[in-house]
């Protein structure tokens, strides 16, 4: 892929689809990821993936960059069959990805990480670097990416590190690009400046595939569309075949703007819980207000970085707002830290599960016993006895499958470990539960038991805030849906106007404000 | 919905305690050194020979009771040989004016006190365990060499120097102090660590110290507390120590049993990493290396082939527990 040679001229007598994918299956335990798809990106074409949260789009992109081995299914590169058992052997055939978190050294210099894995050596075997140098230099002209390459990654910002990324791929000669939410965390010049690059390459005749929740950054840079749908292909399309209402239809699937039962409203008027007045954190949400009261569940709903776990990590005192005000009970509140927020009645369950939910290694008794060990402790110090039998409580109250509660929390599945999580929690009384994703990675079983046991706690007159960028997920527990774009809440939706076209406009235009 | 093992049968007993099943390796290679070494030697399996072991692994035993606090979080404590030497010349100094009950006092007192400075560091200040113990490893030398001015500390009053004695090599009874104090704290540590809240705390930290944090422990506290501990029972160790040899020794913790009271707790069975683990475990590491080295010292194998076994022993170990926990 020199960038000199015509590539109409390259591409005389190849097949014109680079990549082609034909009925690719993959489950996880308890999960099926990919239930038979057909994909193929043709060269030198720019082909969006659109779908909506645990719909495939992650998966599928796994299988092609060689991170998971598909179960059932072929991958066809340039019209031959491959294998990939590894990132490395996908790299090799061409596939380049760009992920959404960076995958650059930070301590390392521009010219360094785009060599990474295959330096330029000299004499002896050591690293040649006026040859690394005069070559990064020259594919980050390419690219119009002006610092030195001795530059440190770490002094970029979020755009120059998606630059640099490109250069890498363009270096290891990239013939099938795939872009994960290349704008997520970028500047609006920044995203210009990325889209001009992208149109470059696919006139390059490289092969591009692009996955956004962005729906208006799409339509005037892409060829063609394929929407997933629950792990299968909803169909793919000219992008000048499709209007936003079209695609909107697409991702959700109408069978899902069925509206929900609101709960008896005796409960919604109940006195407010938990309220926010005018909370700002700088870069991360600005202006915050709402209430949630006593027996509602109230869904913030946005896309990936809108700033919805920043603002629930501060309501539980784990993060500090610059500004505003946090009442739980009509009572401000300021709290220091998770003890304090544990003791003033709030818990969160967060996202990251094994991160910061519970202790993989650690037995399913001890991670629920954790929050409130001082319960425990009778004349002769703590009783195991106590911890188990509490436990296994618990276990039948919920519904966690393990043969019993001694058995590592890291044994379970993700719906069963994300049980033990809310176990933990429950166990603590708290009246305001904040839930951060509460059923990501949880097979479809385990998250209806979710959804019944969020909406028990609502009954018994706790106070629920969900994030969620589920949809369907959404529309089947919220009461009041709060939309977040970019740190700011922009949308309000509450029963009857609940609706995903209306969510997904919100969160993707921010019209509404 | 698919998960793993059988289908549950919630036992509402099931309580009763169960064998950790890391002390299978550890205690099989103690049972097979003591049936080699009783058949190759005759002089093994007599009262007075365990009795000699059990005192001189006693200081051993203590240190390394401590040093498993530092591990299950995570962490380690390198300063605890100074930490002896500290308590050794300190005691020994007060002793000289002041005799034996304010020289025990501020003597453990002064290794204490370097035990919750070095938890403050780790704890409220966030440096790492090993910066901050390998620099108090050399402040805590350094200072124990210039209290004594670099020369032991001899000529101690009687009658303290005899109870002074009496903790590092009396007897009640038939039974050796040493050995008694030893198994005390051990028990001790052992109910603090599986009966208490910070105990617990001590393994979730080690565990995963993010979920600590979420969970609403205080971190920082609970760190304090761990390098006390270690501090403390380095600093009775130095103590029973220097009875042991009734003066004060600016040099008494500088050899390797620093670095023989980490590696009891990493033959024991208990992870670097932090989170598994027990003093039960450390108990058995420090018998392995106290019968291997008595064994092979009556079997005259010199002291430099010793030194190779232990050394393979630790890594032996290490590679048992991560075969079993891979299984």
């Amino acid at each position: 892929m020199s960038a000199s040679s015509d590539p109409l001229a390259e591409h005389a007598g190849q097949v014109r689809e680079i990549l082609s994918v034909a009925g690719l299956r993959k489950t996880f335990p308890g999960v099926i990821a990919l239930g038979g798809v057909d994909f193929d990106v043709r060269r030198g074409e720019v082909h969006a993936l659109l779908g909506a949260n645990g719909a495939g789009k992650s998966t599928l992109i796994k299988v092609i960059a060689g991170l998971y081995r598909p179960d059932v299914g072929e991958i066809y590169i340039d019209g031959e069959l491959v294998d990939f058992a590894t990132t490395t052997d996908a790299m090799q055939s061409g596939v380049s990805v760009i992920y959404q978190d960076s995958a650059l050294v930070p301590q390392l210099s521009i010219a360094e990480n785009i060599f990474l894995g295959s330096e330029k050596r000299g004499a002896l075997g050591l690293v040649d670097w006026a040859a690394t140098h005069a070559a990064a230099r020259q594919l980050c002209d390419r690219i119009g990416a002006l610092f030195p390459t001795t530059t440190l990654v770490s002094e970029l910002g979020p755009g120059q590190r998606q630059l640099v990324e490109i250069a890498k791929a363009l270096r290891s000669e990239a013939k099938l690009l795939i872009l994960d939410e290349p704008t997520a965390s970028l500047s609006h010049s920044e995203s210009e400046r990325l889209f001009q690059l992208v149109r470059e390459l696919a006139a390059a005749g490289v092969g591009i595939v692009y996955v956004s929740h962005r729906l208006d950054e799409i339509a005037p840079l892409v060829d063609r569309v394929t929407v997933l749908r629950d792990g299968l292909s909803a169909g793919t399309f000219p992008a000048n075949a499709l209007d936003r209402a079209r695609i909107v239809s697409l991702i959700t699937g109408q069978e899902r703007h069925s509206v929900r039962i609101a709960r008896s409203p005796s409960t919604k008027a109940a006195g407010a819980l938990l309220e926010v007045r005018g909370l700002s954190r700088a870069g991360e949400y600005e202006d915050v207000s709402f209430v949630v009261r006593s027996g509602e569940v109230v869904v913030l709903t946005g896309l990936v970085g809108a700033g919805r776990t920043e603002l629930l990590e501060t309501i539980f005192g784990v993060r500090t707002a610059d500004r505003g005000e946090i009442k739980i009970d009509g009572k401000p509140v300021s709290f220091r830290n998770a003890r304090e927020a544990i003791a003033g009645g709030v818990a969160l369950i967060p996202e990251d599960r094994r991160g910061q939910g519970i202790s993989i290694t650690m037995s399913i008794f001890e991670n629920i016993a954790l929050p409130i060990l001082s319960r425990f402790v009778g004349s002769f110090g703590l009783r195991k006895r106590l911890q188990i039998a509490h436990a296994e409580t618990m276990i039948r109250l919920i519904n966690i499958r393990t043969p019993g509660p001694r058995v590592a929390a890291g044994a379970l599945s993700g719906g069963n470990q994300q049980k033990v999580v809310l176990a933990k929690w429950l166990s603590t009384d708290s009246r305001v539960l904040l839930f951060d994703e509460p059923t990501q990675g949880v097979d479809v079983g385990a998250k209806d038991e979710i959804y019944g046991l969020i909406d028990q706690l609502a009954a018994e007159g706790r106070a629920i805030l969900v994030v969620s960028s589920d949809l369907e997920e959404v529309l089947a527990i919220a009461d009041r849906v709060l939309a977040m774009r970019a740190g700011i809440i922009v949308g309000e939706f509450i029963g009857q106007a609940i609706s995903a076209s209306r969510i997904l406009d919100a969160i993707t235009h921010g019209s509404e404000r | 919905m698919k998960y793993k093992g059988t289908l549950p049968t919630l036992s509402t007993r099931g309580a009763a305690s169960r064998i950790d099943p890391a002390l299978f390796g550890p205690g099989l290679a103690l049972l097979g050194m003591f049936v080699v070494y009783s058949l190759s030697s005759p002089h093994f399996l007599t009262t007075q020979n365990i009795t000699n072991v059990l005192v001189q692994s006693s200081p051993l035993l203590i240190l390394a009771t401590g040093q498993t606090f530092a591990l299950l979080m995570g962490g380690l404590d390198l300063s605890q040989g100074s930490i002896m030497s500290l308590v050794s010349v300190v005691t020994a100094t007060v002793m000289l004016n002041y005799g034996i009950a304010p020289a025990a006092i501020v003597g453990i007192g002064s290794g204490i006190l370097v035990g919750v400075l070095n938890g403050v560091l780790i704890g409220r200040a966030r440096i790492q365990p090993f910066i901050v113990t390998l620099g108090m490893l050399y402040m805590i030398a350094g200072a124990a060499l210039v209290i004594s001015g670099g020369s032991t500390v001899f000529g101690l009053p009687r009658p303290d120097v005899d109870i002074f004695f009496w903790f590092g090599g009396g007897f009640i009874g038939p039974l050796p102090v040493p050995v008694l104090i030893a198994a005390l704290l051990l028990g001790v540590a052992y109910l603090v660590l599986t009966r208490t809240p910070i105990g617990r705390h001590v393994y979730a930290i080690g565990g995963n110290e993010q979920v600590a944090i979420m969970s609403g422990i205080d971190v920082g506290r609970t760190k304090i507390f761990i390098y006390a501990v270690s501090g403390t029972f380095a600093a009775i160790s130095g103590f029973m120590l220097s009875g042991r040899v009734i003066s004060g020794q600016p040099l008494l913790g500088s050899g390797d049993l620093l670095l023989q009271s980490i590696g009891a707790v990493i033959i024991g069975g208990t992870s670097i990493f932090g989170g598994s683990g027990g003093v039960l475990r450390t108990l058995l590491g420090v018998l392995v290396i106290a019968f291997m080295v008595n064994g092979l010292n009556l079997l005259a194998i010199s002291t430099f082939t010793q030194q190779v076994i232990v050394g393979a022993i630790i890594i032996l170990s290490a590679w048992a527990n991560a075969l079993r926990r891979s299984r």
